[in-house]
């Protein structure tokens, strides 16, 4: 049976999973037919695909990444500052 | 993708940009020897084995620049705490191992990676899943957010990539003596681009689903305005049946239909090309998707503000420039 704390602990969590989902779904407005026919649709649906960032897309493009490694060592190096790598299969700025 | 999960923060992003260099890399192909490629992989060997995680997939680690892993993490949600783990392990490290200067990196020849060709355009590319509404207009799909690990929830953003045009090629789109009204074709280096290399949904993941082609493609560009500022061009048609090789064994599986829009500015004085946006938006080019079958893309000039612009595609990656720039 579970103890009382880990219930909490598993509703905390839910409520924190839930939370965390509300906020990163934020609101995409906008609506498009297929193929726009005026300029102004053209942009909405242009506008409808790349990132929102005011829905929380693509917040990770503020920090400065450099992407080569050899010249963030050199960087680091001189400042006296640690280096945060992010590294996938595929570029992670790119396609990954 | 995931790992985008972990840069949703403010004050995350803020740590980032103040108390770290941060690199993006794109882990090495196996045949790549060259100094680089070795130190990814032995970073990569020394978090796996102090911190006994899977870093082929995505992963953040903090390192020195003397490539010692200090402190590394695969979680991806925003409940990550790689930002705070990594500075707290920096600040164990003796301080005289910390300072500026205390640590000598080693002269190495530039890297060896594609570099746009001269005069060339880079071009932003962002791929989504779409979604039709009740009255069949294009919408976003409700459900944005994906589980990673079954515990990190992520948004789902567009997939992203590059395309490249040779000067030569952007330059056939400009008619000799354009007159409003005027049509033509679009050059076939640049459809065969497009259409080869860029109509794939990247929305989870890489996508080596290329080089594509298609039974048949109108695409047309109309002549706008054809004044001593601007020259601005229409583009609109279709590319049918558009199939990749995997998709050939896909059964009863007749390729995607794409439908194509977008809207060219070039400037005849400065001789450069203000503008370049393209949709093409696919039924049946969204892979796997819950939401539906529908993919949309977007093409737009890289500004060269931000990091990733530099990028070269995805593709050459395998297919390198020449196969890359060969496309037909």
């Amino acid at each position: 049976m579970l103890s009382k704390c880990k219930v909490a602990a598993l509703l905390a969590g839910g409520c924190f999973t839930l939370t965390a989902a509300a906020l990163l779904a934020g609101p995409i407005k906008g609506e498009v037919r297929k193929a726009p026919s005026t300029l102004e649709e053209f942009k909405e649906l242009h506008a409808l695909i790349k990132p929102h960032r005011t829905a929380g897309e693509a917040a990770w493009d503020q920090v400065p990444w450099m992407t080569d490694l050899w010249e963030a060592r050199r960087k680091a190096a001189a400042e006296g500052k640690p280096i945060l790598v992010w590294m996938a299969s595929g570029h992670p700025l790119g396609q990954c | 993708l995931q790992a985008r999960g972990a840069f949703t923060r403010k004050e995350d992003i803020q740590k980032a940009r103040e108390r770290f260099v941060c690199v993006a890399v794109d882990l090495p192909k196996e045949d790549d020897k060259t100094p680089r490629a070795e130190l990814l992989r032995k970073l990569n060997a020394a978090a796996a084995d102090r911190f006994r995680i899977h870093v082929v997939v995505n992963s953040i680690l903090v390192a020195t620049a003397g490539s010692d892993a200090i402190a590394a993490t695969v979680s991806h949600g925003s409940s990550n705490n790689i930002f705070q783990d990594g500075w707290k392990a920096w600040m164990k490290l003796p301080e005289k191992d910390r300072k500026p200067g205390a640590f000598q990196v080693e002269e190495l020849k530039s890297n060896p990676w594609p570099r746009l060709p001269a005069n060339g355009l880079a071009l932003r590319v962002y791929a989504r899943v779409l979604e039709r509404n009740s009255e069949g207009r294009l919408c976003c799909p409700k459900t944005r957010t994906i589980v990673v690990n079954k515990r990190d929830i992520v948004l789902a953003e567009p997939g992203r990539d590059h395309c490249w045009l040779k000067e030569a090629e952007w330059k056939s789109l400009l008619p000799s003596d354009p007159k409003k009204g005027d049509r033509f074709a679009m050059p076939a280096a640049i459809a065969g681009r497009i259409i080869s290399y860029h109509l794939l949904d990247i929305m989870h993941g890489p996508n080596a689903n290329w080089p594509a082609s298609d039974s048949s493609k109108e695409l047309t560009w109309t002549v706008e305005e054809a004044g001593a500022q601007v020259v601005c061009l229409r583009l609109r048609g279709s590319a049918r049946g558009v199939v990749g090789p995997y998709d050939r064994n896909r059964k009863g599986f007749k390729g995607v239909d794409w439908t194509f829009s977008g809207y060219v500015d070039y400037d005849p004085i400065k001789k450069t090309v203000r503008r370049f946006d393209l949709v093409a938006v696919g039924d049946g080019g969204a892979v796997d998707s819950p939401a539906g079958s529908l993919l949309g893309i977007a093409f737009e000039l890289a500004q060269g503000d931000v990091p990733g612009d530099l990028l070269f595609p995805f593709v050459m990656k395998y297919a390198g420039e020449e196969g890359y720039f060969q496309a037909k």
